[in-house]
């Protein structure tokens, strides 16, 4: 499966948001052109309240699982929401501003925040396409990332138990290289350089050993040897799930702090 | 298995219900028909012979449940109770498959039942005195018992468990036991069963009684080859029970096209086009088959423009499916995955897409949201290809998890999709757990408020029956990563499974 990050899953929609954001766009340049335009002026308002109002329904998204879907009728159409609307809202904000720097500390921190917002979520949106297609591709293990450690946990006894009788090469063999590989902690580093080809230990070393043993302790340390692989595969699918919750510290505390100071902007602007 | 020492008991598969026990070889011996039989046969009929005891007033089938045994009635009398046709009053969640079973039953209409050698009207008694068989039918074709089966006085019986009544079908010595069971079968319920199929639903008696008298009747083992591609076509099959592969012929491999279950026919395409089968059928398990001879079947071609056009129908869209297998031969690799790991049992089977999945549990979060807190299904499963098969109920066409229910909690309404575990009758036994097939039903504690203790209580996907957006797995998936799929259509099954 090639990996399309921006590929959307519903093409109506995508054509939608196209023409929704042309005709925005198409209209601030109507009226800047035609007459002019200011934040505070009736169009540049329009739109500051629509990105808000976007904002605020960006802010509710959790709550789709308590209200089982309601009222968009699934998560997937949450989520499609979501994103269009994460992305619409940035636009709408530049447009409200009259495509021009923000004055003040203020300014800039709320166009920041929106920006930031908007690329951190599409930056999700890519994480999400493509680990789950690169697990889906390249690990023959799946698990549940909550079981992963009990199941690397079940690998140093089960490789004991293997090697128990076992010739002096093997057992030491064993003692000496496969143990601390599979005690050692899930870490991206280990993770990161099995994928690079890097293995704790090269398949050399495996090699090296399977000429001295006999023809049934070959098939020992075949199988010890794809213990040591479920190990890094177990690893590579922790780090990677991990990744894709890891994201969203760098989005969701961001965007809620972008809607606090939204409310504060329209509060200030109205109070004002 | 070694040969036992004679007179030993072997020990069934299955823990044996109170009050049955397994007989002696010597006991069995002296029963009809068992008297017949070598030794050696009955050894191996011993682990699925039972004896059952019950008390007058004791329940003994109830209408609604499935039953994988036949009863030869040894002493005593039992009493089969038909329902009436509205304001049906049985206790428990039997009430719900007994009244929609009832839904159709007029007052005046004598029904004749296909398991149970009786005719009744709906609120009526009806007695079955010693020496009789009843339930061999709702066994062989698992249909739903008819109606409820009671020990008018204390009973006792020889319950002949699935396995034991196929193999006595094949022993020659019990040829008569065989004509027997074929004749009620032919008297009682062939036409019903013929008329279940839409095509045949308006058929006149006199074409049905022609085609009656000229069906031939028979059974294949799991595995069997019932017809050859390329083979004379002399009938049209219709399924009586069990599972068929229908399959092409491609290079050396004979790939899946569908299958075929019960109500469903092959021979069609044959029988109008006047040529040679054009697909393979194998038993994929024990399978029935009722054959309707090719001069009727023409004669009726030939008749009935109904029947005709619907043949047509049919013939077309396998032989679709037969080129698109062709075309593109990996479409056949997910139907024949589904045929050996028994998806093809389920009607709404539940597959996670690992492409998109990210594995954020929010299908398993909403599940046990509707469930009080207690999902219904495992996320972690098989794999096969992309796709992940998680430990969820397939809500088979033939849900042998219903048979042996002591409290009947888990049910089907007649018609429908779902099997349903009520967790005010559920008493935790187990024994949907164990008979499962694909271990899809879990246990999980369960203080139930029935029985005043905590409990483990069976609990399994019901497809949210009864909840309008349907699953919520499959709502409250962000992704959309999770399907419900059908692997009858494999058009279906190609566009969803391979894109």
């Amino acid at each position: 499966m090639t990996f399309r990050p921006f590929s959307p899953k519903r093409r109506k929609w995508a054509r939608g948001f196209l023409i929704a954001m042309s005709l925005a766009a198409g209209l601030y340049g109507l009226v800047s052109w035609r007459w002019f335009w200011t934040p505070g002026g009736a169009w540049g308002l329009v739109y500051g309240s629509l990105a808000a109002l976007i904002f605020l329904k960006e802010g509710l998204y959790p709550l789709r699982r308590r209200w089982m879907a309601r009222p968009f009728g699934s998560a997937q159409n949450w989520l499609q929401l979501h994103i269009y609307g994460g992305v619409a809202a940035s636009l709408l904000v530049v447009l409200h501003m009259g495509v021009r720097w923000p004055a003040g500390t203020f300014g800039w921190l709320l166009l920041g925040l929106t920006l930031y917002a908007s690329f951190s979520g599409l930056m999700g949106v890519a994480i999400q396409k493509w680990i789950p297609a690169l697990i889906a591709r390249q690990l023959r293990v799946e698990a549940p990332l909550q079981r992963i450690p009990d199941l690397v946990a079940r690998l140093t006894p089960e490789a004991e138990e293997i090697v128990k009788g076992a010739s002096r090469y093997l057992s030491d063999f064993h003692d000496q290289k496969i143990r601390a590989v599979l005690r050692a902690p899930l870490s991206w580093r280990t993770a990161l350089a099995g994928v690079a080809g890097r293995a704790r230990i090269p398949d050399t070393e495996f090699r090296a050993l399977e000429v001295l043993l006999s023809p049934e302790e070959k098939l020992r340390l075949d199988d010890i040897r794809a213990i040591v692989g479920e190990k890094l595969e177990l690893e590579l699918q922790y780090c990677l799930q991990r990744l894709m919750r890891l994201w969203l510290w760098f989005h969701v505390p961001p965007s809620y702090a972008l809607l606090a100071l939204v409310l504060w902007h329209i509060a200030t602007v109205w109070y004002y | 298995m070694g040969a036992a020492e004679p007179g030993a008991t072997a020990r069934p598969n299955i823990p044996l219900p109170p009050g049955q026990q397994i007989i002696e070889i010597d006991r069995l011996k002296q029963f009809p028909y068992l008297n017949k039989l070598s030794e050696v046969t009955l050894k191996k009929l011993q682990p699925n012979i039972w004896e059952a005891l019950y008390e007058a007033g004791q329940l003994i089938l109830r209408e609604g449940d499935y039953n994988d045994a036949a009863f030869f009635l040894v002493e005593g009398t039992v009493e089969v109770r038909l329902r009436p046709a509205a304001g049906a009053s049985a206790p428990g969640s039997a009430a719900k498959s007994a009244a929609s079973l009832a839904a159709d039953r007029s007052v005046d209409r004598t029904v004749i039942l296909q398991d149970l050698p009786v005719e009744i009207r709906p609120g009526e008694r009806a007695y079955i005195e010693a020496g009789e068989i009843f339930g061999e039918r709702s066994a062989l074709s698992r249909y739903p018992i008819a109606a409820d089966v009671y020990a008018l006085t204390e009973v006792r019986t020889l319950r002949i468990r699935l396995p034991a009544l196929r193999l006595m079908f094949k022993q020659r010595e019990l040829a008569e036991f065989k004509k027997l069971i074929d004749d009620r079968y032919r008297k009682r319920t062939l036409s019903s069963q013929i008329r279940k199929v839409e095509v045949f639903a308006d058929l006149d008696e006199g074409s049905m009684t022609r085609l009656i008298e000229a069906a031939d009747l028979a059974a294949y083992e799991p595995g069997e080859l019932i017809v050859e591609e390329g083979s004379e076509c002399d009938a049209l099959l219709l399924m009586r029970g069990g599972y068929v592969k229908v399959s092409v012929r491609s290079g050396a491999a004979e790939l899946a096209v569908t299958y075929l279950r019960r109500g469903d026919y092959a021979g069609e395409v044959s029988l109008l086009l006047g040529q040679p089968w054009p697909f393979s059928l194998y038993a994929i398990e024990h399978v029935e088959i009722v054959k309707l001879p090719k001069p009727e079947v023409e004669g009726l071609i030939a008749r009935q423009e109904n029947i005709r056009a619907s043949f047509w129908e049919q013939s077309l869209s396998k032989l679709k499916l037969r080129g698109l297998v062709q075309r593109q031969p990996l479409v056949t690799e997910y139907l024949q995955m589904a045929i050996d790991s028994g998806l093809i049992h389920g009607e709404g089977v539940l597959l996670i897409d690992l492409n998109t999945c990210t594995r954020c549990d929010d299908c398993v979060r909403a599940c046990a949201d509707t469930h009080d807190g207690i999902p219904r299904f495992i996320r972690e499963g098989s794999r096969f290809n992309n796709w992940s098969i998680p430990v969820s109920c397939y809500q088979c066409t033939d849900p042998v998890c219903m048979i042996g229910c002591p409290t009947g909690a888990i049910t089907r309404e007649t018609g429908t999709l779902e099997v349903t575990i009520d967790p005010a009758t559920c008493i935790g036994c187990g024994n949907c757990v164990r008979r499962c097939p694909w271990d899809n039903i879990i246990e999980v504690p369960y203080q139930s408020p029935t029985l005043a203790k905590e409990m483990k209580l069976a609990t399994k996907c019901d497809l949210c029956v009864g909840r309008s957006q349907g699953p919520a797995c499959v709502q409250m998936c962000p992704h959309g990563s999770a399907v419900r799929i059908s692997f009858k259509d494999l058009q279906k099954v190609a566009e969803t499974l391979q894109s």
